[in-house]
């Protein structure tokens, strides 16, 4: 009961820092499952993340279903991914609620002064998979660096950049293992 | 839409959408461009305030058209479509990979994606931080607050979070009444 609890307050957190989606939730993933309740090693964390990126939908919803299995199961799945969506859900009815109608002018200009924390805590996000894949060896580092070089000149891979995931995958299992 | 169809609809672009974000954006105004039910300029609101409140996009976009169309019962069934289709991937390969996480193809698998990952996240977050960061000089101030509390002094994130907002809308204050 308590580990359920646990589960909600740590994703409820999440979802309401969540600003920016994406990437820019990791750093407060990374702190509520590494930092905070030791969930997860970053190797395990690299893990959650590699998972989310083969996975469809939001990273956060990935890690939540996943944190959520492994500590609690199915019921643990199901309170951490609620929570998640649900305290920020309860944040939008509130601004909904005091604006009547939000104008794109107000939003936009809230967009505005969220930018460059948001970038802050994209800057974040590169610490995790960095570290770890320099930790996995020089194959793994020499990858990502290759990865970088395809995303930015092979068109084929910079439209999907799934295709380049899937292949990685597959060299790693024969080559990093 | 009827609530079956704003679930489906959802379903749908989630099922298919790897990542998140933005990307769901970007398919919900392609299919809403061609449906043409929702005045542009309402949609515009949307996506600009879906995009800049907490949480996964995907969930408040959902949220936001759900209700457009059906209320509080359109906005349920459309965050239910949206999320369906990873809780469910996500929690029946769960198992499978906690019980095979020690098997050294299966962590080798991991450590190729992540290792594409990184590239990804490495181009993405250059070019974001280059252009917010030479958009003007002041933006390097909360940007610095934020890397710094959060990453260096592992300062809790809401807390951080909430400091950094307060001294960007003083900002905005002092920088209107000059």
């Amino acid at each position: 009961m308590t580990m359920l609890l646990r589960l909600a307050s740590a994703f409820a957190q999440v979802g309401i820092c969540a600003f920016g989606g994406g990437l820019s939730t990791l750093p407060l993933i990374e702190y509520q499952l590494v930092t905070r309740t030791g969930w997860l090693t970053r190797e395990q964390f690299g893990q959650v993340l590699a998972l989310s990126q083969v996975t469809p939908g939001p990273i956060a919803v990935n890690a939540a279903t996943f944190v959520g299995y492994q500590q609690a199961g199915v019921l643990g799945s199901f309170i951490a991914t609620l929570s998640l969506i649900a305290a920020p859900l309860s944040v939008l009815c509130v601004v909904l609620l005091l604006l009547r109608r939000a104008t794109s002018e107000q939003s936009k200009k809230f967009k505005l002064l969220l930018r460059p924390i948001v970038a802050g805590l994209l800057v974040l996000s590169l610490v995790s998979p960095l570290t770890v894949t320099w930790k996995n060896g020089l194959i793994a580092t020499a990858m990502l660096a290759a990865g970088i070089a395809l995303l930015r000149y092979v068109k084929f891979i910079k439209e999907h950049p799934p295709v380049l995931l899937f292949l990685y995958g597959l060299i790693g299992v024969f080559i990093l293992k | 839409m009827s609530l079956w169809e704003l679930f489906i609809f959802f379903f749908r672009i989630s099922a298919v959408t790897f990542g998140g974000g933005i990307v769901i954006l970007g398919m919900v105004q392609l299919e809403e461009e061609k449906r043409k039910d929702i005045d542009p300029e309402e949609f515009t609101d949307m996506v600009s305030l879906a995009a800049s409140m907490p949480g996964p996009i995907a969930v408040s976009i959902s949220w936001l058209f759900g209700k457009h169309y059906k209320g509080l019962a359109g906005s349920i069934a459309a965050v239910l479509g949206a999320v369906t289709p990873p809780f469910f991937i996500v929690l029946a390969l769960a198992p499978v990979i906690l019980k095979y996480s020690d098997v050294p193809q299966v962590q080798g698998f991991f450590r190729g994606v992540l290792a594409g990952t990184g590239a990804i996240i490495t181009t993405v977050v250059f070019d974001n931080v280059k252009n917010t960061l030479t958009s003007g000089w002041w933006n390097l101030v909360p940007f610095a607050i934020v890397v710094s509390m959060i990453g260096v002094f592992h300062i809790h994130p809401l807390i951080a979070m909430i400091l950094v907002l307060l001294l960007q809308f003083l900002h905005e204050r002092l920088a209107m009444s000059r």
